[in-house]
């Protein structure tokens, strides 16, 4: 039988309409993922291990997100995705749009609507209630690669909670730079135990993780990872007494379309003039606030 | 008194045995290694004490085994077989570390996290070879600051310190705590270790073959620290070396090995001046 | 305010694709048929189906045309496809002397019972190129097979089984005695269905392989023959042929032959010692989809590599091999940084003013 012949088959007759399962991911799969994350939720801060499943977007392009999210999906859901913080972005718009092609669930824009929100580098300017969820994705799970390269050992290291490598690496940044010099993929301590990469979120958005209402959800799709922070979970940026965690500082830069001095800033130059603009990276938030100072 | 170490039918072997040497290799021979299996015993049922306060020598040459010892209490390799005991109330530092069990426990028996912890806070090892103990692109007061790290210490300022407070102790001139050991001299890195394996405030110091290769005017410094160290602190040492005056100098009390096992021991004036056991008497006749 | 916010993502991301599908369509040559690209690049559609991870030649051949013929993008399709099939069970382990022979060389010895069977390869072929191919026709195909069968004379069928050359060293008892890990695996470990944890275990390091990117697992091995390892392969036998795939009937239990499937198999012999101390001959395997014998090989040097007791350099470091063969998790997490990743920038953009700040205030109180 060639190609031809086999398309016009019956073997081929159920996929020839593109039909698959609810939310992609066969039941099998959705079962693994949701053990998975009972797993993690029930140890805060610790990586479970998982066999995740090739999609049809490439490794590093939020397959980890895209697994959680099909899985924990149902019809009546309401989903909103965002990459750096905006609706916009193409990834965020590849991704919205796969999602509600398999699952057919509304989209929205607007942070206090969405019941799951997918995300990449960013967690929303709004807070977050008991009903909804933040997925996000992640490129690299382990805390500790930057002191480490090795996974058999990094895994020990957290089951022993041998830590100080990373404690050292920071102190040598005090002594050389007089800060710590890490920006985004900031390490927080979760529940006193273990120590967790919170994905590429600026340090602006650490503090959103430490006691929150909603639970939160990483994955690395391809590092094969997932974790959690249940909802009112203690989480604590790594810092020293007499070098404390600090956000980023925009000096008092405004935002040009909503006046925000409050919300992380995208830093843009102008094509005319050169100059240096802000605009809020939430970019629905910013609409939203923007909207209710006309009215 | 209760002795501050204990350790019992200490045994570390390399190879998966047989039944002629299960229980350990037969009495004493002229190797350490089984003729029917060729299971080789680095070391083979070692017990001794250490007091509280006292330098214990432990001499031989290269294959007796007294490296090998120093590392299986450094928990470094596992052991085959054997048990150790500390009693103590553990430093200053450890008082309210939960994690920190002593008296009655045989140590071999605790979790890695456990071991860790102990290590950390009740002992300091300092290597021949300054690469195994030290962070060579880590500065100075950094390798110092990684043991109060794992102790729990989150104050820079505090860390820096205390760095500075044990540099002085082990004479290193504190403008250069920021720069890493591979720039000093062979001297100053040894004393480096000791500085870091001094930081908890550690019961007892592991020096394994110290002073091994450096300047005999070098060595005579770090020998002297060593001295003025045990006098100032009261600190309890174990000192391996091969060199009979290092033996002569740090020690009041001495073991011999020779192929893994203890072959005499005793007082280091008795065993030097007046040594029994036939392989001592070569030992000490063979100095130069 | 002068600046307008970027918007029409999903409108930018569709006129992409139909630009990239212009692209391979706008010149003036006929379509290309699955069935050429099948037919006359089997090769390629090897390899896609050995790094895709499933064996479907015309879907490797029509994953090969949808990506323009970039083999990582075709890899990746055939990849992703596969995910949406459901796992209908595992077939029954087919021993390596089962194949039906195609091709069957050893370099170790002159001569092999069996002979040692050429069968197609370019190895002896001087790469001349071969203008004579712009001028390709039915009639000249044609004329060319004619020429080949004519004159072929009455020679003997090949035998129907060849004995594994390693078998021989076995015998010799020149062969490391083969330890529990290596025979009668009660059911092997299927990688797809978890994540690897290391050490792994020889049946997922070899998986893992078989699935991994041709150049990659080429890059590793011959690090290793220059010199950056000790392996010091000698190729002990290489087959490349047809491997049936067996499956057991439901009710009955027993076994059916339902296909064959073309496979490479390299076996490298290299030395080891044993506990003993005596030397003895140890094996490196490799295996993969299709006829593909860089891969094979490449694979069983690595094998042995990845054994070795106390490794150095890369290519004898377990986690560092196979860690990074996979081509799909590669090429993903290559091509990712191209995404925006301004926000962790401007942190980043942040941290590096912040340092500087700090330091040139800490220099003006020296100064």
């Amino acid at each position: 039988m060639n190609l031809k012949q086999w398309l016009t088959s019956d073997l081929h007759a159920e996929r020839a309409t593109g039909k698959y399962s609810f939310a992609f991911l066969d039941e099998g799969t959705k079962r693994e993922i949701r053990r998975k994350i009972l797993k993690a939720i029930a140890i805060p801060g610790y990586q479970v291990p998982f066999g995740s499943r090739e999609l049809p977007i490439a490794r590093g392009w939020g397959t980890g997100g895209l697994q959680i999210t099909l899985t924990i999906i149902g019809p009546r859901d309401i989903l909103k995705v965002i990459d750096q913080g905006s609706d916009d972005s193409v990834n965020a718009v590849n991704i919205s749009t796969f999602v509600t092609r398999v699952t057919g669930v509304t989209l929205t824009t607007d942070t206090t609507e969405a019941s799951i929100i997918q995300t990449r580098h960013r967690i929303p300017e709004e807070p977050m209630n008991e009903d909804q969820v933040l997925v996000l994705q992640v490129p690299i799970p382990e805390a500790l690669r930057t002191v480490e390269p090795s996974e058999e050992e990094t895994r020990r290291m957290h089951a022993e909670a041998d830590y100080s490598a990373l404690w050292l690496y920071l102190y040598e940044d005090i002594i050389r730079y007089r800060e710590i010099s890490i920006g985004a993929r900031y390490p927080v301590t979760v529940n006193h135990r273990y120590i967790m990469d919170p994905s590429p979120i600026p340090r602006w958005d650490i503090p959103k993780l430490h006691r929150a209402k909603n639970l939160f959800l990483f994955c690395a799709g391809r590092e094969k990872r997932i974790y959690a922070i249940p909802p009112h979970t203690d989480v604590r940026p790594l810092e020293f007494q007499d070098y404390p965690f600090r956000v980023e500082d925009f000096k008092g830069a405004v935002c040009c379309r909503c006046g925000s001095t409050a919300t992380y800033l995208d830093e843009i130059i102008e094509d005319e003039t050169g100059a240096r603009i802000y605009l809020c990276s939430d970019t629905a938030y910013c609409a939203k606030t923007a909207e209710e100072q006309r009215a | 008194m209760k002795p501050l170490l204990r350790v019992k039918n200490l045994t570390k072997k390399y190879g998966e045995g047989c039944p002629a040497c299960t229980a350990g290799l037969p009495g004493e021979q002229e190797s350490n290694i089984c003729q029917t299996c060729g299971t080789v015993f680095a070391c083979s049922g070692v017990s001794f004490d250490l007091l509280a306060g006292e330098v214990l020598g432990i001499v031989g040459e290269s294959g007796s085994g007294k490296s090998t010892l120093i590392k299986l209490l450094n928990f470094d390799l596992p052991q085959s077989q054997g048990e150790l005991y500390l009693s103590c109330k553990g430093g200053p530092q450890s008082a309210s570390h939960p994690a920190v069990p002593v008296n009655g426990d045989n140590l071999f028996t605790l979790s890695a996290y456990q071991k860790r912890q102990l290590k950390n806070f009740l002992w300091g090892i300092v290597y021949q070879s300054p690469h195994l103990g030290l962070k060579m692109n880590v500065s100075a007061g950094g390798n110092i600051a990684e043991r109060l790290l794992m102790a729990g210490w989150r104050n820079v300022g505090k860390i820096r310190e205390r760095a500075s407070v044990l540099l002085a102790k082990t004479e290193i001139p504190v403008s250069r705590m920021d720069e890493p050991p591979k720039n000093f001299s062979g001297g100053m890195q040894q004393r480096v270790q000791i500085a870091r394996a001094l930081s908890n405030e550690p019961v007892l110091l592991l020096l394994d073959e110290v002073t091994t290769g450096l300047d005999v005017s070098v060595q005579a410094c770090v020998l002297d620290l060593i001295r003025k160290l045990h006098r100032e602190l009261g600190i309890s040492m174990l000192v391996v070396s091969h060199d009979l005056s290092v033996i002569r100098l740090l020690t009041t009390r001495t073991l011999v090995m020779r192929h893994g096992r203890v072959v005499e021991s005793g007082l280091t004036d008795q065993v030097l001046e007046d040594p029994q056991h036939p392989y001592t008497q070569l030992l000490v006749s063979s100095a130069l | 305010m002068a600046y307008v916010a970027v918007k029409g993502g999903r409108v930018a991301i569709e006129n992409a694709a139909k630009f990239l599908e212009h692209e391979r369509i706008k010149g003036r040559s006929a379509p290309l048929g699955v069935d050429q690209i099948k037919d006359q690049l089997p090769l390629l559609v090897d390899r896609i189906m050995g790094e895709g991870s499933l064996y479907a030649p015309d879907l490797a051949a029509l994953a090969v045309k949808q990506a323009s013929g970039d083999l990582l993008e075709a890899s990746f399709i055939l990849r992703a496809y596969r995910t949406t099939q459901t796992r209908l069970g595992y077939s029954v382990p087919a021993a390596a002397g089962e194949m039906r022979i195609i091709r069957r060389i050893s370099a170790a010895f002159k001569d092999i019972p069996g002979g040692q069977v050429l069968g197609p390869t370019p190895d002896y072929t001087l790469r001349l190129m071969d203008f004579g191919l712009a001028d390709d026709s039915r009639t000249k195909r044609r004329e060319f097979l004619h020429s080949v069968f004519k004159d072929i004379c009455d020679s003997e069928d090949l035998p129907e089984t060849f004995p594994k050359i390693v078998e021989m060293l076995r015998t010799e008892n020149l062969l490391e005695d083969r330890t529990e890990r290596h025979v009668g695996a009660v059911k092997a470990n299927d990688l797809t269905r978890g994540s690897i944890t290391f050490p792994a275990s020889r049946d997922v390091a070899l998986q893992s392989m078989a699935r991994g990117e041709t150049g990659g697992l080429l890059l590793l091995a011959y690090s290793n023959m220059r010199g950056y390892g000790n392996v010091h392969p000698t190729v002990g036998e290489l087959r490349v042929g047809f491997l049936p795939v067996k499956v057991r009937h439901p009710y009955t239990g027993d076994e059916h032959t339902i296909g064959e499937v073309k496979a490479t198999e390299a076996e490298i012999i290299s030395h080891a010692m044993t506990p003993e101390g005596t030397p003895k001959f140890t094996l490196g395997y490799g295996l993969c989809f299709g006829h593909n014998e860089i891969k094979a090989i490449s694979m069983a040097v690595l094998d042995r590599a990845i054994q070795t007791e106390e490794p150095e350099a890369p290519s004898e470091d377990q986690e560092f091999v196979l860690s990074h063969v996979d081509g799909i998790e590669s090429m993903g997490f290559c091509n990712h940084f191209k995404l925006p990743h301004y926000v962790t920038f401007q942190s980043s953009l942040d941290r590096t003013r912040k340092t500087q700040e700090v330091w040139d205030e800490s220099e003006a109180v020296v100064d």
